[in-house]
């Protein structure tokens, strides 16, 4: 019983990756044809053969998603046969496609600049013999978050103790808008606002919540209004 | 006497990795986080009046001549007053934070910032604005 049948566009260094692995000896995707875009960027796709129920599923390129189209039976797919090739990657090849995709992302004013300030976070820590290293679910999940949010200013990115991304947009002592990012998918976050019935005073909260989830969680809170460009 | 607060008129040095600094250089709020893996009990600080009436430059000195661990080049110490952060973070958060004095032996003015944990980066984000100088953490030669 085959469920899902879906082709997924991959940006060319998500489809390399996949078939590096590939030609590592791992078990490979039913990958369908692949065809130039332009220059850059090359698009692959993969046919699902997974069997679980008689379904088709939709991809949601917003959540990375697989979803069914039934409203009473729900069965949510995070992970593409990409992804678990990605998965088998060594972190440090993670990373540096993760930083190579920050670069060319068409979506970022700031591309490159972030790209190089992360790359420069990244090295930090690998010089350090008392740390670990990055996270990489933590930066995909920080550049998820950037490229799925149109309009955010470049924020300034630290890493926390355990080396997770923590970006911030800070313009005055009470607009300030502080999230670490888990490598699970959370998004643990800081804001100082104008008071809202007395602007002079200052509001401080903090929360967890999804990634995905983030600014819609924090719209109430007006954050919008000095992260965004 | 190890565990005695700090007087609130003299002021603390946090070793700040690159990592939580700006790209201007300024300490950011996760330079004063606990790290969860260690299970920090306080955030680790030296007090810089311990070496007596000296130039900030000359307490900062002792403070890197007693520094357990080999400096890098792109770190920064962050001075904070004792009693404006206890105060300033009492005020606008729910922690009673505290600094105290838990020399060691190769650090006698080794202190802590005691009363929250790695969970609570609001208070981390509070402590980095209150932070009054930063000075290299290899002395310029």
């Amino acid at each position: 019983m085959v469920i899902s049948s879906a082709e997924h566009d991959l940006e060319d260094w998500e489809f390399q990756s996949a078939r590096e692995v590939c030609a590592e000896g791992a078990t490979c995707p039913n990958s369908e044809g692949v065809h130039f875009v332009d220059d850059e960027v090359a698009q692959g796709g993969w046919r699902a053969t997974t069997i679980r129920a008689e379904a088709t599923l939709n991809y949601d390129v917003s959540s990375g998603t697989y979803q069914m189209d039934q409203d009473d039976v729900e069965i949510v797919f995070v992970n593409s046969p990409f992804d678990e090739l990605y998965e088998r990657l060594p972190d440090k090849d993670k990373i540096d496609r993760s930083l190579v995709s920050v670069s060319q992302n068409t979506k970022l004013s700031y591309a490159q600049r972030l790209a190089d300030r992360l790359r420069e976070l990244y090295e930090s820590v690998l010089d350090d013999p008392d740390e670990g290293p990055l996270t990489p679910g933590s930066l995909i999940n920080f550049i998820y978050f950037i490229s799925e949010t149109p309009g955010l200013k470049y924020p300034e990115v630290t890493l926390t103790p355990t080396n997770e991304i923590r970006a911030q947009w800070t313009t005055a002592p009470n607009r300030h808008f502080a999230v670490s990012f888990s490598s699970f998918g959370d998004a643990r976050f800081v804001i100082f606002k104008p008071g809202s019935n007395d602007p002079d005073r200052i509001d401080r909260l903090s929360g967890i919540t999804a990634v995905s989830a983030l600014i819609e969680n924090t719209k109430p809170y007006r954050v919008l209004e000095w992260v965004s460009e | 006497m190890k565990g005695d607060p700090l007087p609130n008129k003299d002021h603390i040095a946090r070793y700040c990795k690159f990592k939580s600094l700006s790209e201007a250089g300024q300490p950011l709020g996760s330079a004063f986080v606990l790290r969860e893996e260690r299970n920090e009990k306080y955030l680790s600080v030296s007090w810089l009046e311990y070496f007596g009436r000296l130039s900030i430059e000359e307490l900062l000195q002792a403070v890197r001549d007693h520094f357990s661990l080999i400096p890098k080049k792109s770190a920064r110490y962050a001075v904070v007053n004792v009693g404006d952060t206890i105060n300033y973070v009492n005020v606008n958060s729910e922690r009673k934070i505290k600094i105290t004095h838990e020399p060691s032996n190769s650090n006698p003015s080794h202190s802590g910032v005691r009363g929250y944990s790695y969970e609570d980066e609001m208070i981390g984000d509070l402590i980095a604005q209150k932070v009054i100088s930063i000075h290299p953490a290899i002395a310029p030669r």
